[in-house]
């Protein structure tokens, strides 16, 4: 990854999203063609417009990741491990994994369509926030699991258990937000930092670098979970959606 | 002008500042990274700050209003199981076509025996994905609890796990997190709210949201099965 030429990632990366987008769109245009044949030209063109801008605001962002993110943070994390104590890389890996979720495309996506559909009931601000203090929380219990070897299931299953004791007591919306949060906080730039600290804190102690990957996307799509349900009971429900049109 | 340029930037960059920031104070601070992965460093948070800027842009201007279109216009004009097969069919080819879902299959090809190539694992992945969505939007039209939906699905898959080869636990979770990707979650967010305003006629956000959560619930749900047989 270290010295992959740019070119070779430019051609790389963009093929990806071409595979990602090209099936979505055929698949969409069908159904626009049987149903939705009446949609102005206009509309129409705008959404296409609309998608290439975001397949192609992927890729650059992708390009980004993989040119300046992760030859980085791989290097970092073996640094960081090797040179500097336990509570050290975990305070480190806490601001990070907090920082980078902020930057996380799905996070933004989802945090603005609960801002528009609560009406600014809950802001932008305190989902992006929330998610964010899950992913930061959860690099403490992967650093220890990659350190000393513990299996995932003893992490994860008291995880969860205390997840679905939370929902006992949660409002439906947050248990739909909560398990939503847990899908768009694994995206690339999360994911990047928190793998390659974990990856350089179980080779430092001679495993196979190969496997230890896994899990790592298990366990920061787990934490979010909680925190959004913590958020929920924060917050006074039930709310009304105030009818706006925007 | 020059505040509404700051203005501007800010709203463009912001996102990404605060991780940019922290990493120049670590370079500087805690471990020095020879200078020219921070260099490239660099280049990457250009780059990052102009694909997450595009990106959102052409998914308010494009994914989210053909999602809410499908979600809302579609129920108006065929029965709703029609609607429900549709996003079937619409999880299952975004989850085939999405390349980290690939990579993921290599990876469970290489762990178990296989008797299952990455290739069938592919669309066993994209049908757990397709179905759990499809059965997303039917929890809307039907207004099933959120609750009850996590609840037992969590509580099935882990009391299943004790049976489950470690490696392959953490695989399908991995594969809940990894099968939805940066294009897929802004459509079925949108399809979702569309299906909630119009069918559902309700709009607290419980039966606009969940949608991206329970399609993760599938790809592990199905792990987790063969995984009691690898």
């Amino acid at each position: 990854m270290n010295g992959e030429p740019i070119g070779t990632l430019l051609v790389h990366t963009l093929s990806e999203s071409g595979q990602a987008l090209g099936p979505l769109v055929a698949v969409l245009a069908i159904v626009f063609v049987i149903f939705f044949r009446d949609v102005p030209r206009e509309s129409l063109w705008n959404m296409i417009k609309g998608m290439i801008v975001a397949a192609l605001g992927l890729t650059i962002f992708l390009m980004g990741v993989r040119i300046g993110f992760i030859p980085y943070a791989e290097e970092m994390g073996s640094r960081l491990i090797t040179e500097r104590s336990a509570p050290v890389v975990i305070v480190v890996g806490f601001v990070i994994g907090l920082t980078a979720t902020l930057a996380e495309p799905a996070v933004r996506i989802l945090a603005r369509q609960v801002d528009r559909f609560s009406s600014g009931y809950l802001r932008e601000r305190t989902i992006v926030l929330t998610i964010a203090l899950g992913v930061a929380v959860s690099v403490a219990p992967i650093m220890v699991k990659k350190r000393y070897g513990i299996p995932l299931f003893y992490i994860v299953g008291p995880g969860y258990l205390f997840a679905l004791f939370l929902v006992a007591f949660s409002h439906s919306s947050f248990t739909a937000l909560a398990f939503d949060a847990g899908g768009v906080a694994t995206g690339p730039m999360a994911v990047t930092f928190v793998m390659s600290l974990a990856i350089g804190a179980a080779s430092g102690m001679g495993r196979d670098p190969a496997t230890e990957g896994l899990g790592v996307v298990a366990l920061v799509a787990m934490a979010p979970i909680i925190s959004m349900l913590l958020l929920g009971l924060v917050y006074k429900p039930p709310w009304r959606r105030e009818e706006h049109e925007d | 002008m020059s505040k509404r340029l700051r203005e501007a930037f800010f709203e463009v960059a912001g996102p990404v500042l605060p991780v940019a920031l922290v990493v120049v104070i670590l370079q500087l601070l805690v471990v020095r990274v020879p200078t020219h992965l921070f260099m490239r460093f660099g280049i990457g948070v250009v780059l990052v700050i102009v694909g997450l800027f595009l990106f959102l842009v052409g998914v308010r201007m494009g994914l989210i209003p053909v999602g809410e279109y499908v979600g809302s216009h579609l129920p108006e004009r065929v029965p709703a199981w029609m609607l429900v097969v549709v996003v079937l069919i619409l999880g299952f080819v975004a989850t085939v076509a999405e390349p980290d879902v690939r990579v993921l299959s290599d990876v469970i090809d290489s762990v178990s025996s296989g008797w299952l190539t990455s290739s069938v694992l592919v669309l066993v992945i994209g049908a757990g994905l397709g179905l759990a969505l499809a059965g997303a939007v039917l929890r809307q039209i039907l207004g099933t609890r959120m609750a009850l939906i996590f609840g037992v699905g969590y509580a099935i898959v882990l009391a299943l796990f004790p049976f489950v080869d470690p490696e392959f636990i953490a695989i399908a979770l991995d594969s809940g997190a990894t099968t939805t990707g940066p294009l897929t979650v802004p459509l079925i967010m949108a399809i979702g709210l569309g299906v909630a305003r119009t069918v559902a006629k309700r709009n607290s956000l419980e039966d606009g949201f969940g949608l991206v959560g329970i399609a993760s619930l599938g790809p592990v749900f199905v792990l987790t099965i063969i995984g009691l047989f690898a």
